[in-house]
């Protein structure tokens, strides 16, 4: 017997000189060798036709039949192979069939592996996408087979796999991805692109009677920190930090039930382009404790910390990093780990430091004039030659104010490397003027800046990126000036309206009606103090509600109000006005300016997302480091409505109580619902039944048509919107928003005597319910203690932004199903958070 | 409306408020330039330069609610706010003879929207401020001078304010941007 022969007889085990048995179909699959008189036809000179007889020392299939023929095309041997367990094999016989998908990191092989969605796989991103995937081991037993693929497939069509080689092996335009059995074992990577469970199946067209099956269900991945909490959902997700903060891990043992028990290293690495990751994926722990070992699963929602100390080396500034859960443990980024932050727009963590505090640039300071009210002082890094191209901050100042008050946010602009530009703001003769000064002072900036200071600002300011901040009389001439460049053509040289990507007013007046002070479609922010004694904010006149100005805003808008402040303390020397009680001066306000500042400008020049958590989050959960610690500030944030957004109510189309400007239906158990504009009728602050938007300062006068609802509870009561069939997935929203107001003064406010909580529940169509309750995430202010304008405590309505993010309502019920959220209650009362209270609420949005 | 009653009311009880006459200056401008602090917005080349003392908490310069000084029927225009020395520099643009004009305090308003032949001369014959007397404007009175362009007004007043309102120095040297 030749080594040919020796190989067929090692496949398919055959004996020598054993007969044929033609009928013989045996079922455990063993061959049947040819009889000692068949080896004699061509001895008889009978011509051998049998099924050898093209085929000289290989191995043939008939059916489930495995015939070898020796080297004279005899059959040597006959097997028949297990129709169960086996298939023939061209050249090998009866081969095993097995078809083992091993997910990585799975321990439990029955479990659904998780997988966060990424954005699609393109030839740009594939490097970093790889990353991201979930690997699956896919192989054969019978290792001898050069013949054939393998199928994959997933039923899922968002689930992208590909084989992990190099190039890598994509699927076919049929959505199979074949392997072929040469390149067994084989990593096979599996990517998804939306949400959904999906089962991935592994066939072998040569062996139909097997298959295997990997089982995956995605979503997106939550943020890995936050903060923990006392009850469900037991973490508030967050990604961004002050550096006195405690970072701690978040995951979800639900979500990540095919993690269980499982031990993983979780890595803070600085951020990294995905450039640099995909080139080099290896994980250098940054916090002074080195990686952290973590066993997973075992505590509800495996909380821990991860950075409590030395969090940045800058405090001044922010910084960034990246986190990877090293589930393989390699030291390395790959496939099956979990991560945030590497490849993606926004890092993983960020975070900040004091923000008040001076930047990291020296300052200069000069002065400059073009004439009557085009006088300027301008800040500026000393560096700026070597700086990026910096955008224009433009500060207007206020009436009886001078341009030479701002030098703590001037100089502090410019140390974290901003031009800066104060200019005489002619503020005496009223709005217009003052217009028109920030008009031509912006003009003259750019039309002179090859003079100042021997044109070291030449080519280093950036005329498309300009922010207007007034003061006062001056933050309603920005907005004025604004709406004089759209609506009236003003003419400019050497900048357009969209040149403008930001105003900011301090404290502003509202002489005008919203026809002609008007943000339109810029970004908006109001900073105003509740102990203004100047631009009060009261209803008393229309002129200082300042409030109307966020309600004209068409864009992206935010408020800070800061308690205990005045009109003055946002400069450096105007008189002391302050009104009220908790007075916290003018080092305190001025310090929480340049903070909120330097994330207002870092946000909407820079794109920086971080700096937007300022204003997003409510401030009494985060707030810029190391502000006065009693200081109470109320803050909303709306996105743009018109953008990325689903308004469920705003109360603006629908004057019906029982329906929602979306259309859904709503219903409530509170008291005294009133659906109405966001008006105060009686211009005082006293509770009076027959003015039940009491306190409300968003509106006055011709134009304003903010609306909104007050309500009152001392029970457990809720408003609830029911969500119409086609509006039930909710799988792709990122957050739910709403803003609320305590109603100032009146009885049940009195009474309850501090901030207000509430809840939030959603129920599904399955009958699924997830609660949260909000205090954690923020309370809704007891109105700034201020007396005046009538009999009692408390000054205008101030509104606060809670946003919250869905996931949490999948950390609080694993169960709950976001494709199908069947009703959204709000929920207030005992059970619920403030036992009693008077409410105002308004821009109920889902929000991307 | 709620707003008009608030000054309703603060103008039932202003008083008088003002002083004393401390300079008066006539002036030309040889470069004209728009007088920005009454709604006719015209073009003036010559006005008169003045020095006056107030009652403080009168020249308090609010952004809602404070009092506008005026000239006769115009808003004057007010180069500092005052209130701490009492005194304020402020000009008309056009030659007054203040000792049959009035200084005084007007109701508040924004003066870019006051028309002199309306508003301010309903606020002129409502006012119970008399003029100065011929012996306050003659001792107050000083050479006529020409001034290039407004900024060099500006300037001018800038001395002013140093000399009679040193509280409000950062105005006078706001005034001289560029040129120190």
């Amino acid at each position: 017997m030749n080594r040919f022969m020796l190989l067929l007889c090692a496949a398919i085990g055959c004996l020598p000189n054993a007969k044929r048995g033609n009928d013989q179909n045996r079922d455990d699959g063993g061959s049947v060798p040819e009889s000692s008189d068949a080896d004699t036809d061509a001895d008889e000179g009978i011509p051998d036709t049998d099924e050898c007889d093209e085929h000289a020392e290989r191995i043939i299939c008939e059916s489930d039949t495995a015939i070898a023929c020796d080297a004279s095309g005899d059959v040597l041997s006959t097997t028949v192979c297990s129709p169960e367990r086996e298939a023939c094999i061209e050249d090998l016989g009866c081969s095993t069939c097995s078809i083992s998908l091993e997910t990585l990191h799975l321990p439990y092989s029955q479990t659904s592996a998780f997988i966060g969605i990424r954005p699609a796989i393109t030839e740009e991103n594939i490097a970093i996408e790889r990353l991201y995937t979930r690997p699956m081991k896919v192989d054969i037993s019978d290792s001898r087979r050069s013949q054939g693929h393998l199928e994959l497939s997933s039923s899922d069509p968002h689930l992208a796999l590909w084989l992990d080689t190099e190039p890598p092996l994509f699927a076919d335009d049929d959505g199979i991805l074949r392997i072929p059995v040469d390149q067994l074992p084989a990593t096979v990577l599996a990517h998804a692109e939306g949400s959904g469970p999906a089962q991935v199946t592994a066939t072998d067209p040569l062996c139909l009677q097997v298959e295997a099956t990997a089982d995956f269900h995605a979503g997106h991945q939550p943020t890995l920190t936050g903060t923990p909490i006392s009850s469900a959902p037991w973490i508030h997700r967050a990604d961004v930090f002050n550096h006195t903060d405690i970072i701690n891990l978040a995951f979800s043992a639900d979500r990540h039930a095919d993690r269980v028990d499982t031990p993983v290293v979780v890595y803070i690495v600085p951020h990294r382009s995905p450039a640099d990751w995909a080139a080099d994926p290896t994980l250098n722990d940054v916090t002074e404790d080195g990686a952290n070992l973590l066993f997973v699963g075992s505590t509800e929602d495996n909380i821990q910390a991860l950075w409590s100390s030395s969090l940045t080396t800058s405090e001044d500034r922010f910084s960034e990093y990246d986190i990877v859960l090293d589930f393989d443990r390699d030291g390395t980024f790959s496939p099956g780990d979990i991560a945030s932050g590497p490849g993606a727009h926004a890092p993983g963590l960020t975070v900040m430091g004091d923000l008040h505090g001076v930047g990291p640039h020296d300052v200069q300071i000069t002065t400059t004039s073009g004439g009557s009210w085009i006088d300027q002082i301008i800040y500026y890094p000393s560096d700026i030659r070597s700086l990026e191209s910096a955008p224009l901050i433009v500060i207007s100042h206020g009436n009886g104010h001078n341009y030479l008050w701002y030098d703590y946010l001037g100089e502090h602009l410019a140390s974290h490397g901003y031009v800066v530009m104060a200019h005489s703001n002619l503020t005496g003769p009223g709005i217009e003027t003052a217009s028109w000064t920030t008009l031509e002072n912006t003009d003259y900036f750019f039309e002179a800046i090859h003079t100042i200071d021997s044109g070291v600002l030449s080519g280093r300011v950036d005329p498309d990126r300009i922010v207007w901040i007034g003061h006062s009389r001056g933050g309603e001439g920005v907005v004025r000036a604004y709406d004089r460049m759209v609506d009236e053509d003003y003419p400019t040289s050497n900048y357009d309206a969209d040149s403008i990507v930001l105003i900011s007013s301090i404290a502003p007046t509202v002489f005008y009606t919203i026809e002609y002070s008007n943000p339109h479609d810029r970004p908006y922010h109001l900073l105003a103090g509740a102990a203004d004694g100047d631009v009060h904010g009261g209803p008393s006149s229309s002129v200082v509600q300042f409030f109307r100005l966020t309600s004209a805003a068409q864009a992206e808008t935010q408020s800070t109000y800061l308690h205990g402040v005045g009109h003055n303390e946002f400069n450096c020397c105007g008189f002391a006005d302050a009104t009220g009680p908790d007075l916290i001066g003018r080092t305190a306000a001025q310090k929480a300016a340049k903070a909120y500042y330097l994330a207002l400008i870092r946000f909407y020049v820079d794109g920086h997302a971080a700096s937007l958590d300022f204003f997003s989050r409510r401030a009494d959960v985060f707030r810029p480091a190391n502000l006065a610690e009693d200081l109470v500030i109320a803050n909303t944030y709306r996105p743009d409505k018109r953008r990325d957004v689903l308004v469920i109510d705003d109360f603006q189309a629908q004057t019906d109580t029982a329906v929602a400007s979306s259309g859904w239906d709503v219903s409530f158990s509170v008291d005294e619902l009133i659906e109405a504009l966001l008006i105060d009728q009686d211009g005082a602050f006293s509770w009076d039944p027959s003015d039940p938007m009491n306190g409300m300062t968003q509106g006055c006068c011709e134009g304003d048509v903010n609306r909104g609802i007050v309500f009152s509870f001392d029970a457990d009561s809720h408003i609830s919107w029911t969500v119409p069939e086609s509006a039930q997935d909710w799988s792709e929203w990122r957050q739910l928003s709403l803003r609320l107001a305590q109603g100032t003064r009146h009885p049940k406010t009195v009474a309850l005597d501090d901030d207000l909580s509430f809840s939030i529940r959603l129920l599904d169509t399955e009958g699924e319910m997830a609660s949260i309750q909000l205090e954690s995430l923020g309370r809704i202010t007891h109105p700034y203690r201020r007396t005046g304008l009538g009999a009692g405590e408390g000054w205008a309505n101030e509104f606060n932004s809670i946003r919250v993010n869905l996931s949490a309502f999948d950390d609080a019920n694993p169960k709950i199903d976001r494709t199908k959220i069947a009703t959204l209650f709000v929920e207030f009362g005992p059970r619920h958070g403030s036992s009693q209270g008077r409410v105002a609420l308004d821009d109920l949005l889902l929000e991307h | 409306m709620i707003s008009f009653a608030f000054l309703a009311t603060a103008l039932a009880t202003t008083p008088p408020g003002i002083v004393a006459l401390d300079h008066v200056q006539r002036f030309t401008l040889v470069e004209p330039a728009v007088f920005w602090w009454n709604a006719d917005r015209a073009t003036f080349s010559k006005g008169t330069l003045f020095v006056v003392q107030v009652q403080s908490e009168w020249a308090l310069t609010l952004q809602v609610g404070g009092h506008v000084l005026y000239v006769g029927d115009t808003p004057a225009a007010r180069l500092n706010p005052g209130h701490i020395d009492g005194h304020i520099v402020a000009y008309v643009p056009q030659w007054v003879d203040l000792k049959t004009v009035p200084i005084f305090w007007g109701p508040a308003t924004l003066p870019e929207q006051v028309k002199p032949k309306l508003a301010g001369t309903a606020n002129l014959n409502a006012a119970t401020t008399p003029p100065f007397s011929h012996q306050d404007v003659d001792i107050a009175m000083v050479p006529q001078r020409e001034f290039q362009t407004h900024k060099d007004l500006e300037l001018a007043a800038a001395l002013l304010i140093e000399a009679h309102a040193p509280s409000d120095r950062d105005f006078a040297i706001g005034y001289r941007a560029g040129s120190q």
